[in-house]
């Protein structure tokens, strides 16, 4: 079960880096309409797979460990 | 661009995509920012640079976790206490929730991180960091740094003496809500519903300890409501359950006094708390 947690992590962790990199993107502005609506759509996309990641994390029960 | 926060804050993880990402993110708020890719690195950094306020950590790594690293900052760099924690982590645990409590870390943001909550933890972190450096004077050019000493100290004890005089006096009024409750429970059964001796005893030692005063064996069994034999008994109970305690009267040695034992006094004030808590909430 340990194993399975730390895989969430490691998926958790490139959300992060992919939410980071496409808000950055979107804060630099200059882009066209439909690169900025891509872009939030994509950052919408991983804000969902980061809601159903913290579902399954709910589903595997409390961990001991410190994460 | 780089400005005078530019070498506060210090950021560890061991990924090093994150760390390139959060120093863009901060740099995008005029906030620079050194990195380290391990907890070792980031202890070696902090003790050649004492400029840094506020360390953003990650809390899952590798070989040294960020708990294990952030109280390692706090035992090494105990001379310190200006140093803003900011943990990072992917999921709440109570576990985690209860070791930033202990770091007295500042703030503790979730995976995926968000760059506008990151901006304002750090903002509040180095504004925290510059008031207390200011108190203890160890920024340089400080200004009136005795003077905010002073009203600090000043603040302190007065924090001090108003949860000493506001604890008895709120446990004080919590037993008087009890024993009108008690009153109305009686007005309404009657003797159909037979008192409880042995916290009627409690209450009323309970009473005698805010009020400072001391209660003989037989003021405290009369206090009970019930028999003789039977207050005795319950008196007995509850010093066997080490929730209080017989004193002898210097003066008298034919008299004995009843008390609550500090067990019994932090039992009562852990009770009455609580049944405060309970009526104010319920408002």
């Amino acid at each position: 079960m340990n194993e399975i947690r730390g895989l969430l992590h490691d998926v958790n962790d490139e959300l992060s880096i992919a939410v980071l990199e496409l808000e950055l993107l979107l804060e630099q502005g200059g882009l066209d309409a439909a690169t900025s609506a891509s872009l939030a759509s994509s950052l919408d996309a991983c804000r969902r797979a980061a809601a159903s990641l913290r579902q399954v994390w709910a589903a595997l029960g409390p961990s001991r460990e410190l994460v | 661009m780089e400005n005078e926060q530019s070498r506060r804050v210090l950021v560890v993880d061991d990924e090093v995509r994150a760390l390139r990402l959060v120093s863009r993110v901060l740099g995008g708020d005029a906030i620079g920012c050194r990195s380290a890719a391990s907890a070792a690195e980031a202890i070696g950094m902090l003790a050649e640079l004492t400029e840094i306020d506020v360390i953003v950590s990650d809390i899952h790594m590798p070989v040294t976790g960020g708990i294990e690293f952030l109280g390692e900052v706090r035992r090494r760099f105990a001379d310190r206490p200006w140093l803003q924690l900011i943990l990072i982590t992917g999921r709440a645990s109570v576990e985690t929730a209860v070791a930033a409590m202990r770091l007295e870390a500042s703030d503790y943001l979730f995976k995926p991180l968000e760059p506008k909550a990151l901006r304002e933890a750090v903002r509040h972190g180095l504004t925290r960091a510059d008031s207390i450096r200011e108190v203890r004077g160890t920024r340089p050019g400080s200004t009136g740094a005795a003077e905010l000493q002073q009203i600090a100290d000043t603040a302190r004890q007065l924090a001090d003496d108003l949860r000493r005089t506001a604890e008895p006096d709120s446990n004080l009024r919590m037993l008087g809500l009890l024993q009108k409750l008690q009153e109305a429970r009686d007005s309404i059964f009657g003797e159909a519903v037979m008192p409880e001796p042995a916290w009627e005893m409690l209450a009323e030692l309970m009473r005698a300890r805010l009020a400072d005063t001391q209660l003989s064996v037989t003021s405290l069994a009369l206090s009970s409501r019930s028999p003789m034999t039977t207050a005795l008994r319950r008196i007995e109970d509850l010093i066997q359950g080490g929730l209080a305690e017989r004193v002898p009267d210097p003066a008298d040695r034919r008299r004995t006094y009843v008390e609550l034992t500090p067990e019994g006094v932090a039992r009562m004030r852990t009770f009455l708390d609580g049944f405060a808590r309970t009526v104010f909430d319920s408002k």
